[in-house]
């Protein structure tokens, strides 16, 4: 008994420990978290990024406090207004002040509303008393074993009241006890629209008590909907009656009048990380992230210095699969490293996988894009790590290779910055970019692209430029000496063994890149982008710039 | 059959060794007193014995038992008085007689309301608001009223005046003697202590300096006074002395041996002197000899 | 012989004990008279709306009851024992002394919870009255943490009186206030409703730690 005593003693020690050190800590160390909103402009089609008291675009570009204002124009029409500076129309629509307010709405989720404690009394208004204002009610309903009215002034049941609801939700089949009831409980609304209840079986109601008769009408939904939290909302459009959240199907607003539930196109509202894990290709190790590629959207690979790489599998069973996503990485030609991890295969995708930030989303790669007959494609592009330079390009995203022909594709990466993705990017578009972007500021840049099976093969371009590697020549390489690799066609052989002009590879001793001198212009014609024959077909391009 | 047995007892308050390896008994029927100073660990023995403190090594039985263990029987026949008369006081004395009557199964009221009559204390009156003294008697009457088999009185007559502590002690003496009860008691005051012990046990610093019946104790134990003949001449007596008192060429001391070996001793040593004599002690005249150089 | 604990602990306890439900009494007094007057004045529905929908408790007032309750009690009971080390008597008597500690232990407790209970009980006929279910369920979840919190304080005041040092009793009074102060932290109505049944259970955990002071208090530690 003793004994006993005095563990509990020193669990209560621990306890109280465990809640008031770490209170005592935050209040000390807590720091205001930073809260990032991103709105869309259409004005120019792109983001703009409020973090904290900056305003940017995706690119890093500051807005002005006017700027940012006219460029979302419906956010802050009455500030344009009072400026005079409201556009008439937006992309071929006729702005009127009444209806940009009535379309406006702002709605908050919090997790606080999920776990709040929820009442269990409502009022039920009358919905259409004739009166301009609405009324509070003198009764409290309840839904039980029965819907039941209690009179508030004399703390009984209305009998007649509860018998009429409740005969009238037993008609549409509702099961008692109500599971969630949602609704606006004041008067200050424009109209009422009663509640959206939730049965012992989870079937949505819309009950309402409309010139003293109930009014109960059963929501279709579908079987399997499993509604964790319902807020009604009073739009002046008239749009939706409420906002329906799910367990794991998504969040839709219940339409009007129609009682349509629409899904609100906000995936990825959860998401994951991906754990990569650490595979070793020659003197790089990259972070191998390997991922069904219907989830793509949904996961989130944290930024990293290392070497990026993602792993795209046709579902989640491969994802855990070892067999599957064994990672086969063909050994270099001796005297020959591999520089980036790169090995390419062949792959039937018309587009180019761009993947932005430390978020990935995979455009137009999919079941459907020919990645279920395996093979690999990619482009891979580097850039000079740390080089300041201005224009988006050195901020393009690292995209490397690797082979697993049984399942899917890898595509890989390092973030090197920003990033640019505007709607639908290829690497075509980022190549131009890069090229356009050449033109910008002086910098010490070097953009080496390898394009798999991306390009149709076209010569290689031989000799332009491309100054002997001083890498090279302490090595003593030649540029001939090159075996015959399965993989690749002889003249990807060649570009692929050759040392650029200084060392290419970006790693992580830092070294630095030294750009060729290579005409810009030329480069555009090796670009060409469609279905790819079954041949393997490689393209190695530089890009550069000098210095100064 | 001893009713007290502690073996080897040692004890520390911290570093403060306060006694090591004492042992002492206590027959059944017997009444002993301890005496000591401030300090001596008197109180860490009465702990010891009731249970309210675990020495560092040893132990004290009880009629047999462990004294940190000791069972509702032979607590039963165990009565303490704690120092000061430490009670209930927020009670009255009937409700504390009530209280504790309700333990005890052989409870007899009669000696404890024959005490009470003599209070002047009216009925509802908290025990609290009683002098020192009815208070002690309080306490007395709800032990004869227990009717232990061993009682433990800790320095029952502290804030008492001589009245009372007489009276205390004559009914306890009376009581103890004509019910064959075992009685271990320490006070300050020595002169209480002589009328109403058996035995004596003295403690000092760190021992227990005598434990004998106290007839045995007053009769070994032995004052001379002698008056040196030549003031400064240095005497040894270490050697039959317990404790020594110079005073230019008076010297006191205290010795076991009694007269005929202290001149035997004085003369081996070529000790002269002009005056020689015996006092007679009190017990605490004999305590104050045995405790004083210390 | 637990009569004779019993009757101790009751002469010790017993103004305490019939002061706080005193205080009980008038202090839901205190809360019907003033519902009455602001059902009559602010009207029924739009009272019943400020609960539900605004979080007024018309019982706040009760908030701190039985924690004063709880200190009150094992003052009343412990502190008497300390004094001159009183309780040396008791653990001197003929009687198991854990099992005599938790006889007082017991008797107190069981006092508080007879006062607590009968405030709940009456709290909830009167607010039968006023509210229906939904409103008086919701009012006691959000009570119940400062009931639990009030017997919680008496165990564990009682673990400090009894302490010998005072170095532990400050160590105890710090934790015991930290997880006194749990149970008052201010929530919505109802909040507290997951996590009462743990704090319950720890509740009940504490009411025996007494035991170790009294454990302590036989060894002997200065």
């Amino acid at each position: 008994m003793i004994k006993s005593s005095r563990y509990i003693l020193v669990a209560l020690g621990i306890l109280v420990a465990s809640i008031v050190i770490p209170s005592l800590y935050w209040t000390i160390f807590e720091k205001v978290p930073r809260s990032v909103n991103a709105f869309y402009s259409c004005i120019t089609d792109d983001f703009v990024i409020v973090d904290g008291n900056s305003k940017k675009d995706p690119s890093g570009r500051e807005y002005a406090t006017e700027e940012y204002e006219k460029v979302l124009p419906l956010m802050f029409f009455r500030q344009l207004m009072a400026d005079g500076t409201m556009p008439d129309s937006l992309k071929g629509v006729l702005l009127e002040t009444p209806s940009i307010s009535r379309a406006s709405s702002f709605y908050r989720y919090t997790p606080k509303k999920l776990d709040s404690p929820v009442p269990t009394l409502w009022p039920m208004f009358e919905s259409q008393s004739g009166k301009v204002n609405l009324a509070m009610p003198e009764d409290y309903f309840r839904i039980e074993k029965r819907m039941e009215f209690i009179v508030a002034r004399t703390n009984r049941i209305n009998e007649e009241k509860s018998t009429l609801f409740t005969d009238a939700l037993t008609a549409e089949g509702f099961s008692f006890p109500a599971g969630i009831i949602a609704g606006i409980p004041t008067t200050r609304k424009s109209c009422d629209e009663g509640y959206f209840v939730t049965d012992s079986n989870g079937a949505l109601f819309h009950i309402k008590m409309v010139k003293g008769e109930p009014y109960v009408v059963r929501i279709e939904t579908p079987e399997d909907l499993d509604i964790v939290y319902i807020e009604a909302v009073d739009l002046r459009s008239r749009e939706f009656y409420c906002y329906l959240f799910t367990k794991n199907q998504g969040i839709f607003v219940v339409m009007d009048e129609v009682y349509d539930l629409q899904r609100l196109p906000v995936d990825g509202l959860a998401l994951e990380p991906v754990h990569p894990r650490r595979v070793r290709v020659g003197r790089v190790s990259v972070d191998v992230a390997t991922l069904p590629v219907d989830q793509t959207d949904r996961r989130v690979l944290r930024p990293s210095d290392r070497q990026q790489g993602v792993q795209l599998v046709r579902d989640a069973d491969a994802a855990h699969d070892p067999e599957k996503t064994a990672l086969r990485i063909p050994d270099p030609p001796a005297d020959h490293e591999h520089l980036l991890p790169g090995v390419w295969g062949s792959v039937k995708i018309a587009d180019a996988v761009l993947l932005p930030g430390g978020n990935f989303r995979h455009k137009g790669l999919g079941p459907d894009t020919g990645i279920s007959d395996g093979g690999v494609g990619g482009h891979q592009a580097y850039a000079r790590r740390g080089a300041p330079c201005e224009g988006p390009e050195h901020r393009m995203t690292l995209l490397g290779g690797l082979e697993n022909p049984a399942e899917g594709f890898v595509g890989g990466g390092r973030r090197g910055g920003g990033s640019q993705t505007k709607g639908e990017l290829g690497v075509k578009h980022v190549v131009e970019e890069c090229i356009e972007g050449l033109g910008h500021g002086p910098a010490e840049l070097e953009i080496g692209l390898h394009l798999g099976l991306l390009a149709h093969p076209v010569p290689a371009v031989e000799g332009e430029g491309l100054e002997k590697d001083e890498r090279d020549k302490e090595c003593g390489k030649e540029e001939e000496d090159s075996l015959p690799d399965p993989h690749f066609g002889p003249e990807a052989e060649r570009m692929l063994h050759r040392r650029p002009s200084g060392p290419t590879l970006v790693s992580r001793t830092g070294r630095g890149l030294k750009p060729p001198a290579v005409s810009s212009a030329g480069m555009r014609s090796l670009f060409r982008f469609g279905p790819c024959p079954d041949d393997v077909a490689y393209r190695r391009i530089q890009l550069g710039r000098k210095v100064g | 059959m001893y009713a007290i047995e502690c073996k080897n007892l040692t004890h520390y308050y911290g570093r403060k060794l306060v006694y090591e390896n004492l042992s002492f008994n206590v027959e059944e029927g017997k009444i002993l007193g301890l005496l000591g100073k401030n300090g001596t660990g008197k109180s860490t023995t009465i702990n010891i014995l009731n249970g309210f403190l675990q020495p560092y090594s040893g132990e004290c039985l009880i009629y047999g038992e462990n004294t940190q263990t000791l069972t509702p029987e032979t607590k039963r026949r165990i009565g303490f008085l704690i120092e000061g008369h430490i009670q209930y006081s927020f009670m009255n004395i009937h409700q504390i007689e009530k209280f504790y009557s309700g333990y005890y199964p052989g409870w007899n009221s009669a000696p404890y309301w024959e005490l009470m009559s003599k209070l002047k204390v009216t009925p509802k009156q908290k025990i609290s608001t009683m002098s020192c003294g009815q208070r002690s008697q309080v306490a007395l009457g709800l032990i004869l009223a227990q009717d232990p088999d061993l009682l433990i009185l800790d320095d029952f007559s502290m804030g008492l005046d001589p009245g009372y502590r007489r009276l205390f002690i004559d009914y306890m003496r009376e009581y103890a003697k004509a019910e064959h009860k075992t009685v271990f008691v320490t006070s300050h005051i020595i002169q209480d202590m002589e009328r109403l012990i058996d035995d004596v046990m003295i403690m000092d610093y760190n021992k227990i300096l005598a434990q004998q019946p106290i007839e045995q104790f007053m009769n070994t134990f032995r004052q001379f006074n002698i008056t040196l003949e030549s003031p400064g001449q240095d005497v040894d007596l270490d050697g039959i002395a317990v404790n020594i008192e110079k005073v230019k060429d008076k010297i006191e001391f205290y010795t076991y041996s009694n007269e005929e070996e202290v001149k035997r001793y004085l003369s081996s040593k070529n000790v002269s002197f002009t005056s020689f004599e015996e006092k007679k002690m009190s017990l605490e005249d004999a305590f104050i000899g045995l405790t004083r150089k210390y | 012989m637990f009569k004779s604990t019993i009757y101790k602990e009751w002469i010790k306890i017993r103004l305490v004990a019939w002061s706080a439900l005193g205080l009980g009494l008038i202090a839901l007094a205190n809360i019907f008279l003033h519902v009455r007057h602001d059902i009559l004045f602010v009207d029924a529905a739009n009272y019943w709306y400020t609960f539900i929908f605004r979080g007024y408790t018309f019982f706040g007032i009760l908030k701190f009851l039985p924690f004063v309750s709880g200190l009150a009690i094992a003052i009343a009971q412990y502190f008497p024992e300390t004094v001159n080390k009183r309780i040396k008597l008791t653990f001197h008597l003929p009687v198991s002394e854990n099992g005599v500690l938790i006889s007082m232990h017991a008797f107190g407790a069981m006092i508080l919870v007879a006062i607590l209970a009968i405030v709940l009980g009456l709290f909830t006929a009167g607010s039968a009255i006023f509210f229906p279910g939904n409103i008086i369920k919701a009012s006691l979840l959000t009570m119940m943490p400062w009931f639990l919190g009030g017997i919680a304080t008496y165990f564990l005041v009682a673990l400090v009186l009894l302490e010998p040092m005072w170095i532990y009793r400050g160590l105890y009074t710090v934790i015991a206030a930290g997880f006194v102060t749990v149970f008052f932290t201010g929530a919505v109505i109802g909040a507290f409703e997951p996590v009462l049944l743990p704090l319950a259970l720890a509740t009940l955990l504490l009411s025996c730690v007494v035991l170790f002071s009294g454990y302590r208090f036989r060894k002997g530690e200065m």
